[in-house]
């Protein structure tokens, strides 16, 4: 295995407002393997995102990156000047969004696009990055590219935009690609052909994916592991199975058990009790106490650290041990 | 099967938080408090509107005293006077008067029918919309300065209220624009749509639902075109073509012009410093306005 | 034997692409193009498709927000299309919407307490203090404090907008309830609470719903039976167990094997070919045909008839008969 790829230590990323301080990251811990697909779950305000753009370096004011270090390829992405980091993005470390129609340039043709992206990372020739623009729309499946990379984005569909997406995105020999609810608008057959395309394109790339989202279904089909945030923190941190069988965090197995399932059957889904909390005012201790059903008294003190509870997971709870007992009564 | 849900649980009104109108009010006004300018703009509103209402009273001379012409300002006449003796102060202070009201007199009229045309366009849609909207595009293309100057020569009285008539008449194919636009983008949301669903009438739709919405762009529209007038008006009274029995701010400048331009600045410069001011008052006030009336940003 | 609330025969809404200078009909947009299904009453009826099949044009015809461009729709026995104005608003007070956006949905102008008793005032059904006791019934019941009926809506959070959403829709006393995707813009975990709502709801007043989504997981959850829409027309429907567990038509076997499994990976799954067409004048022949792994030159030539395949169970394919 070796060195990870990326390693992100107590990250923090604050935003000041008039209104106080949002402290929408605050402070993260992940690690992302070579060939590794991560994948990053929690609910719209948890800061998932956010943690994308920090890693991109692309928080701008009013927010700033106030703590931490973001390891890539063993250098410290915050030592970085601005100069060095746009070699970085676009290049080794990519990101793909969620609407692909307001990520491309509507006045210019997406070869065009991602000519351009070539051209910033390679040194190539003219003719070489026109010759790799057909080569890389073939690999994500795109049907005669040598014509359609002459086409407009508006005369793609947007799953076909999604696939030129990842495409620019892995034109420079992408190490790390970032995709921020890459399928969440596109619909479940078109979801189902851009996975497929990811696992493909994963194997011949060689590339590391940090998966963001909050469909638990799609998580499934790509990733290896899985941290779970929630106001900002990541609560849960563990392998596939282990996080759907034998998940530790209150939040995560209410998670779980909230969401209607294809293969389970039942007539009232379980609900968290509550709303997710305003960054700018995030309760004391725990952040997740106030809507805990197993909520003690130290939860509201103290801020329970990410602690190792077996081989790769880790679980930020002062209770997990007691709340497994409690799980299995449950059922 | 089925329960209904009648009225008779016996819950108490008083178990409600009812905020009052009055409330309602003061939110606006703690929001429109937190920009500077939008106080400083406020103020020089109400500054104006106070002096033009109460311009018989507080004019220290009468405009039509005759004292010494020509005198520079001084302590007696803190704007000194004009070509005929008349004290500059008193005569500003009227104009206020005049000029305010031809700026809102037109304005009035312009939205009367502005709105109304604008209302119906927008939410009917289809042959209507397009016989108004053309109706409206000549209009707007008529050159409104040419066409106030025509129109005030044509006529043998030379008076206030053609002037502000004409200008309210050939404006409202703006206003007119501005609300269809609001109309159209309203007209498509989800909460027209429930309304529709619920079975609301056309006209509950457009009066409850549409227009309260649409205010906010119209009151911002309001405080912009006031000025707007003003400045009309005093460019056309500059040019010759006012009404020199209402002496207002543009019928000062013009005066102050053709007299005596180099011997007396200050029987040209201090109308149109009011001028200057009472625009930028309107123009903040409007820009806090809009962002005060704004709903969803809360007054603190 | 269940009562039919709701008739949808033969119905058909084109609607009209105008070109050329003079704007004669140069296309149509097949929207909607011969639907047939009944709705039983106290039933939760599903109604699933991908973007652009026509599902929520569907629900507006129902409702009557639009008019047909031919079909019936029956409520009750009654040809909706063929009622008065003053019949129609008559019968909008038993059939109500819940929409898909909750931050859309309400007038931002408007107070809760104006909103959700709009339909009390449109139908001059209370007035005053009786009008206002049922505003704190109705929002008591959606599971939020009458205390702040008099708040406006962006001091909500959106499960608290929707739950206001459905407190209107329940204000008229209503029969059929159309929800048009109710919790997919809501989060994961605000889902739950209003799901939960509306079966609760459900089982104490005895609504009958018409259930939209493209979500699958939370049709199979929520309702009765099931219709799959593809291209303004259906091609399979029947019981949710049924098909869930063995679909007939290859489009819903494709849909079946895209939606992803929390915790497991699918191993077989049917990856259709290209993208959902156009509905600009559809070309002859079954409309699935140009992406179907089983195409036969039968599916290129004629379209085929939707049939009782098993007992309840309907299917529109050449090939599974």
């Amino acid at each position: 295995m070796g060195e990870p790829l990326l390693n992100i230590n107590d990250l923090k990323t604050y935003f000041f407002l008039a209104e106080g301080v949002v402290k929408a990251v605050d402070g993260v811990h992940l690690k992302i393997n070579r060939g590794e697909v991560l994948g990053l779950v929690g609910e719209s305000g948890c800061g998932k995102s956010t943690v994308a753009l920090s890693i991109m370096k692309l928080i701008r004011y009013p927010g700033r990156i106030v703590g931490g270090e973001i390891w890539f390829e063993g250098e410290n992405l915050l030592d970085k000047s601005e100069g060095e980091m746009r070699k970085i993005r676009g290049g080794k470390i990519s990101m793909v969004f969620q609407n692909p129609t307001s990520s491309m340039n509507p006045v210019f043709t997406v070869g065009s696009q991602i000519a351009e992206a070539i051209e910033l990372h390679q040194d190539a020739q003219k003719h070489e990055i026109e010759e790799k623009v057909v080569e890389i729309l073939g690999k994500v499946g795109i049907p005669s590219p040598r014509q359609r990379m002459k086409d407009y984005p508006h005369e793609y569909s947007g799953g076909m935009l999604q696939r030129a997406m990842i495409a620019m995105a892995l034109s420079c020999n992408a190490k790390l690609l970032i995709a921020d609810e890459p399928t969440t608008n596109l619909d479940v057959t078109i979801q189902a052909q851009i996975l497929e395309l990811m696992k493909t394109l994963r194997k011949e790339f060689d590339a590391s994916i940090l998966l963001i989202g909050h469909d638990l279904g799609v998580i499934s089909e790509l990733c290896d592991r899985v941290a779970v945030m929630y106001a900002g923190k990541v609560i849960e941190h563990a392998d596939l199975t282990t996080i759907f069988k034998e998940a530790k965090h209150p939040y995560t197995q209410a998670l779980l058990e909230s969401i209607p399932r294809l293969d389970i059957e039942t007539e009232w889904l379980h609900v968290i009790p509550g709303t997710v909390p305003r960054l700018i005012d995030p309760p004391p201790g725990c952040r997740f106490h106030p809507r805990c059903e197993y909520a003690k008294g130290i939860c509201s003190k103290e801020d329970p650290p990410l602690t190792e509870v077996g081989q790769l997971h880790s679980v930020a709870c002062f209770l997990y041990s007691s709340i497994e007992k409690l799980n299995h009564q449950h059922r | 099967m089925g329960g209904r849900l009648e009225g008779k649980s016996g819950k108490k009104s008083e178990n409600v938080y009812k905020p009052s109108k009055a409330s309602q009010f003061f939110i606006v006004w703690r929001k429109l408090r937190r920009s500077k300018l939008a106080v400083f703009g406020t103020g020089i509103v109400l500054f104006m509107s106070l002096v033009a209402l109460l311009a018989p009273i507080i004019i220290p001379f009468s405009p039509e005293f005759g004292g010494t012409p020509l005198l520079p300002p001084s302590t007696a006449h803190i704007f000194g006077t004009d070509a005929l003796g008349r004290d500059m102060f008193s005569l500003v202070i009227y104009g206020a008067r005049i000029s305010l009201y031809v700026g809102v007199g037109a304005v009035s009229i312009e939205l009367l029918i502005g709105i109304t045309v604008g209302m119906i366009a927008g939410y009917s849609g289809g042959k209507i919309d397009e016989l108004l909207m053309r109706i409206a595009d000549v209009i707007f293309s008529l050159p409104t300065l040419m066409l106030l100057i025509v129109a005030v020569s044509m006529f043998a009285v030379r008076g206030i209220q053609t002037i502000m008539l004409i200008m309210g008449i050939l404006g409202w194919p703006w206003i007119a624009r501005m609300v269809r636009s609001e109309f159209l983008s309203l007209r498509e949301t989800t909460f027209v749509e429930a309304a529709r669903s619920i079975g609301a009438s056309k006209w509950r739709i457009i009066l409850r639902h549409i227009l309260p919405n649409a205010l906010s762009t119209i009151i911002v529209l309001v405080t912009v075109e006031i000025p707007w007038y003003i400045f009309y008006e005093a460019t056309l009274s500059f040019l010759g073509f006012g009404d020199p029995s209402s002496p207002s701010w543009g019928i000062l400048m013009q005066r102050g012009y053709l007299h005596f331009s180099s011997q007396g600045w200050w029987m040209i410069t201090f109308p149109g410093l009011a001028i200057f001011f009472t625009s930028l008052g309107f123009n903040l006030f409007g820009d806090g306005l809009r962002d005060a009336l704004d709903v969803t940003t809360r007054g603190r | 034997m269940s009562e039919k609330l709701l008739e949808v025969i033969d119905l058909r809404k084109y609607f009209p692409i105008l070109g050329g200078v003079l704007l004669r009909q140069v296309a149509a947009i097949h929207a909607v193009d011969g639907v047939r299904f009944t709705v039983k009453l106290g039933e939760t009826f599903g109604l699933v498709g991908e973007s652009g099949c026509g599902k929520t044009t569907l629900a507006r015809l129902i409702l009557r927000l639009i008019e047909p461009t031919a079909g019936v729709v029956r409520y009750s026995g009654r040809d909706i299309f063929k009622l008065s104005e003053k019949e129609m608003q008559k019968l909008r007070l038993e059939m109500a919407m819940i929409f898909q956006n909750p931050y859309g949905a309400l007038n931002p102008r408007m107070t809760i307490a104006d909103s959700v008793g709009e339909p009390l005032d449109v139908h001059g059904l209370a007035k005053g203090a009786e009008k206002e006791m049922r505003i704190m019934e109705l929002v008591e019941k959606v599971g939020l404090a009458p205390f702040h009926i008099y708040r406006y809506p962006h001091e909500f959070s959106g499960g608290e907008k929707q739950r206001i959403g459905i407190a209107r829709a329940l204000a008229g006393n209503p029969k059929l309830l159309v929800a048009d995707e109710p919790v997919s813009s809501l989060d994961v975990s605000v889902r739950a609470q209003i799901l939960n709502l509306l079966k609760r709801l459900q089982k104490e007043f005895g609504f009958t719903y018409l259930y939209i989504s493209h979500d699958l997981s939370t049709v199979k959850h929520m309702c009765n039976r099931v219709a799959v829409m593809y291209l303004g027309k259906l091609v399979e429907l029947g019981p949710v167990k049924d098909v869930y567990k063995s679909p007939l038509h290859p489009y819903t076997e494709a849909l079946m094997s895209a939606i992803p499994i929390p915790g497991r990976r699918r191993e077989k799954r049917i990856i259709l070919k290209g993208t959902v067409p156009t509905p600009i004048d559809p070309p002859p022949g079954c409309r699935f045909n140009p992406r179907c792994q089983f195409s036969e030159p039968i599916c290129a030539k004629d379209d085929p008839k939707f049939i009782e395949v098993k007992k309840g169970h309907f299917v529109a394919c050449h090939l599974r008969k």
